[in-house]
């Protein structure tokens, strides 16, 4: 009986997280063509394309995928996972996923200035700063974004990706 | 098989394959707006990476990622078997069940007719390794005590991409040689219930559609599948696909596959026992009045070992014209060797068969009139070895059907079919033959079919079609009658009345069989011992069906169908005696049988006889059905899905004819000499001639029909871990049933079969597996008289580049 208790927690436990799969291809995929349409200073990164990751999520290995497959920016694209506030690369994008929303203040403050597109996943995050925040409106993958601030992170972005996103 | 033929078709398979792959030019685009749910869960990586930002976000739309969406996906798929519409199952108005290819393989099915275990309502036995007797809702051996032939089923129309595969020989379905492999298939939509409004003549118990896959990535794509296992059983598929020019799609492919029978020996009736082979040879074993078979055993079992052997080649061309004009063409070829149940009337359970055939279908899709011509022909040897089962074929179809839908809530659909399908044994006529000649079926039907939808709750439908065949001169009318009516988004109720007929069937109509059991009498033309005759006149087997349905969505990951269901099935035909016939001789006044010294007895009385006259006809009896099938259809989070279900029925027999085909031989000339005796002792002398006719004994009685399982169904659970484990289980039942042959009686006792296939991803998308088939080894038989069903266990690889 323990071990039927025990297997229904872990069925329960796998369905919680199976959303988050589910939209986390489609956000990797948004996220690839997010590279076409910013422009990053040309002497930033000048060999890598690196995509930041912050703790864990499904978004990695979907993003891994797309790495050994594309270019962005004609530079190899490398998704490097960090695990620490203090560990934030020296990266093109920042991917704050939702279990990490909660320091997305401290991640802005160690971004701040550098040519960083933060992409989060949580409603309300761009007001809190985020580029480009991931939403789901009626059961449809969205995103909004703030030409403010990515512009404030030294960033150039096209009218066509503005008139996609949400505006914020 | 034909090792010449054998070659020209693998190096026209290569060939295609060769083709397909210097063929690598352009891309699938469909409008991405139009995609389906499911065309978008479909999509691969490549195929993604290509879009804009714009068609992704399009597509995350109609994909509808959330998993309460996916739940809908997953349980509440789209089907067209029911109204020739796009619709979800849960709005079907018939009883429906679908399961898709990716299924099949995660659970390991080996072969088509293996897969219907996965999908409720399904009797499915073994026969001998590879080779399955398919039921849906039962209504298996009727009537008792005859030929094999009438314990399998006649009535269930199977279809390949809307293309009939159906034996007009003998009715049924010969499994082994539909060309497709499981990997080629798409998803698998059923019927329960009669559907013949719909599609026409043998969708009595139910249809069964088979639609390959449609390839829509750009880049090629090539899929191999290698499995080996015990009963050096081996199985090979591959593919390779490419969408062109933004609107044609090519697949080819190819499969082959064989097994062994889990033993050499066969049973033999008069001796009880399974036997060797060679028993076969045995001069006139038991004193019987002729020997097991009249040949060597060479002649008919080569290799008894092998149970099945198979191979085949296709090709699926589809061209999107735009959005209201498409082509789908495919082509192939197939040839398979099996051994199964007996066709013919002879002392072993098991004959060999032979099939070799090639198609073209063709269906053109413009606004809304879809038509479809296919055409299919072949050679087909059903009891090799013996005489008289072997012939060409050739079968023609021709279906259009226009959907005018006005007010946006009524579909009304008229359509036209015409059938031929021609059967020859001309080419291969030998001292004793079936046809004797060139026999052809055919019938044309038009059909009509409204689907009225109320307020988006009540709906409607009536379907009728008239049917006009070469043989009978009756018109038939199979209709239904559908009421459904959604509560709301979680509960349906709905209710059909429906009817539907067989099509007449080669050996029933155009038997023209002598069956020399001696050589024939000098000067006596009469001396033939037994004649078997068809009957153009035979009544169809008809259908007519009650069913009330109730779905409901209790949870969103949680689907629920449940249907009751009475059937009564009549017009029921198979061989009966005629007349009996003793030939006397003038001078004694004895059977002449006697005086040649090679009398034939009756097995039972031990009189001698001459010549029994046997023809095709309708029988008195009736079958009656009642039962319940209920399916639940679960999902526990993206990566785990169980589903359950079950049948139970009361089957009878009305006005059964309680006598075996032998009986009532041995009743009859039991009535000739009765006759004769009465006669001689009335004159003084004994009559001179032919003392021949035989009275049939008047019974009728009614009985539980223990030939079909009260209770039979089954369930699977896969669970996919991390993407790259996957485990499948599922397991399939029948309680005990009983099986009478013309030859003995048996019980087949209740089985439950576990399956297990584990599939790893090591690298990509490409796996090696292990498949256990009947996991715990149960081994009883699953048809009477036929072969233990044990064990089978494979690994295989899985490859898709």
């Amino acid at each position: 009986m323990k071990k039927l208790k025990i297997i229904f927690v872990v069925l329960l436990f796998t369905g919680s997280f199976a959303k988050a799969q589910s939209n986390s291809m489609f956000k990797a995929l948004f996220i690839y063509n997010f590279t076409k349409n910013i422009e990053w200073p040309v002497s930033y990164n000048p060999d890598n394309f690196v995509i930041g990751v912050f703790g864990n999520s499904e978004i990695t290995e979907e993003l891994d995928k797309i790495s050994k497959k594309k270019k962005a920016n004609n530079k190899t694209i490398v998704v490097q996972k960090f695990s620490s506030i203090d560990l934030v690369p020296q990266a093109n994008i920042v991917f704050v996923p939702i279990s990490k929303s909660g320091q997305l203040k401290d991640i802005l403050a160690k971004v701040k200035s550098k040519p960083i597109l933060v992409i989060t996943e949580s409603p309300g995050l761009t007001q809190k700063g985020s580029c480009i925040n991931f939403v789901l409106v009626k059961g449809d993958q969205k995103f909004e974004i703030s030409k403010n601030n990515i512009l404030s992170q030294g960033l150039k972005v096209s009218e066509e990706l503005l008139l996609l996103g949400i505006k914020m | 098989m034909k090792t010449n033929q054998t070659k020209i078709y693998f190096l026209f398979f290569f060939c295609a394959i060769i083709f397909a792959n210097v063929s690598v030019h352009a891309q699938l685009e469909k409008e991405i707006k139009d995609y389906s749910r499911q065309e978008v869960l479909e999509l691969e990586y490549d195929q993604l990476l290509e879009l804009d930002l714009n068609e992704l976000l399009t597509l995350a739309e109609i994909a509808g990622v959330s998993l309460e969406e996916l739940y809908e996906l997953v349980l509440n798929k789209d089907v067209e078997i029911a109204s020739k519409l796009s619709e979800q199952i849960f709005q079907s108005p018939l009883s429906t069940s679908v399961i898709t290819g990716e299924e099949l393989i995660s659970l390991g099915a080996n072969n088509i007719a293996e897969a219907l275990r996965l999908i409720p309502g399904f009797v499915v036995r073994e026969k001998t390794s590879g080779n399955y007797d398919v039921q849906i809702r039962g209504n298996d051996n009727i009537p008792p005590g005859n030929l094999m032939l009438f314990s399998e089923n006649r009535s269930t129309l199977v279809m390949l991409d809307g293309r009939v595969v159906f034996n007009y020989a003998f009715g049924g379905t010969l499994w082994e040689s539909i060309p497709v492999s499981i990997s080629d298939i798409d998803r698998i939509e059923v019927v329960r219930g009669p559907a013949g409004a719909l599609y026409g003549p043998n969708a009595v118990n139910g249809v069964i559609n088979i639609i390959t896959k449609k390839e829509k990535l750009k880049k090629l794509k090539t899929e191999a599948m290698l499995e080996y296992g015990n009963l050096n059983s081996l199985k090979a598929e591959a593919s390779v696909s490419k969408a062109f020019a933004k609107k044609i799609s090519l697949r080819v492919t190819g499969n082959y596959q064989q097994i062994n029978r889990s033993q050499e020996e066969i049973y033999m009736w008069p001796l009880g026992n399974y036997m060797p082979v060679s028993f076969i040879e045995t001069p006139n074993p038991l004193n019987l009045p002729r020997n097991i078979k009249p040949n060597p055993a060479s002649d008919y079992f080569p290799d008894p070992e092998l149970a099945l052997q198979k191979y085949a080649g296709n090709a699926f061309l589809s061209y999107d014209l735009n959005k209201n004009i498409s082509f789908r063409l495919s082509a192939g070829m197939q040839n398979s060797e099996v051994i199964s149940s007996i066709i013919d009337d002879s002392y072993i359970a098991l004959s060999r068969r032979g099939v070799q055939s090639k198609y073209a279908n063709l269906g053109i899709n413009i606004a809304k009139l879809n038509t479809q011509f296919s055409y299919s022909d072949g050679w087909m040897n059903a009891s090799i070895g013996s005489d008289g089962f072997e012939f060409d074929y050739q079968l023609l179809q021709f279906k259009t059907e226009y959907d005018l839908v006005l007010f946006n809530n009524l579909h009304i659909q008229p359509g036209f079919s015409f059938d031929r399908s021609i059967y020859d044994d001309s080419n291969y006529i030998k001292t004793e033959n079936l046809l004797n000649g060139k026999k052809t079926i055919e019938y044309q039907s038009f059909n009509i079919r409204l689907d009225y939808t109320f307020r988006e709750k009540l709906r409607l439908v009536a379907a009728l079609r008239t049917e006009f065949y070469n043989h009978p001169d009756d018109v038939y009318y199979p209709y239904q009658f559908v009421a459904s009516y959604k509560i709301n988004d979680k509960n349906l109720f709905r209710a059909v009345y429906s009817s539907s007929n067989t099509s007449p069937f080669m050996v029933d109509m155009y038997t023209n069989f002598d069956w020399k059991r001696v050589p024939v009498i000098p000067n006596v033309t009469a001396g033939l011992n037994i004649r078997f005759d068809g009957n153009t006149d035979l009544k169809l087997i008809t259908m007519n069906m009650a069913e009330l349905g109730y779905r409901a969505k209790p949870f969103k990951n949680l689907q629920i169908d449940i249907e009751l269901f009475h059937s009564h099935t009549k017009n029921l035909s198979a061989l009966m005696p005629d007349s009996v016939h003793v030939l006397l001789d003038k001078n004694t006044g004895l059977p002449i049988s006697l005086t040649t010294g090679k009398p034939i007895y009756d097995a039972i009385t031990q009189k001698p006889f001459d010549y029994i006259h046997v023809k095709y006809e309708n029988l008195d009896v009736t079958s009656e059905q009642y039962g319940i099938t209920a399916n639940f259809d679960l999902m526990l989070g993206e990566n785990l899905r169980i589903k359950l279900f079950g049948t139970y029925q009361h089957s009878k027999l009305e006005n059964y004819y309680p006598l075996t085909i032998d009986q009532t031989i041995s009743k009859m000339t039991e009535s000739v000499y009765a006759e004769w005796q009465a006669s001689w002792a009335s004159t003084g002398n004994p009559f001179l001639g032919v003392v021949g006719g035989g009275t049939r004994p008047e019974l009728s009685e009614n009985m539980n029909n223990d030939y079909t399982p009260s209770f039979y169904g089954g369930g699977s659970l896969i669970y996919t871990f991390r993407k790259k484990l996957t485990f499948a289980r599922s397991f399939y039942f029948y309680s005990e049933q009983e099986f009478t042959h013309k030859y003995g009686s048996t019980v087949i006792e209740a089985k439950f079969i576990d399956n297990l296939k584990i599939d790893y991803k090591f690298h990509k998308n490409n796996s090696v597996y292990f498949n256990a088939r009947n996991l715990f080894n149960s081994d009883a038989a699953e048809f009477g008289f036929l072969d233990p069903v044990v064990g089978k266990y494979s690994v295989g690889l899985h490859l898709i580049f």
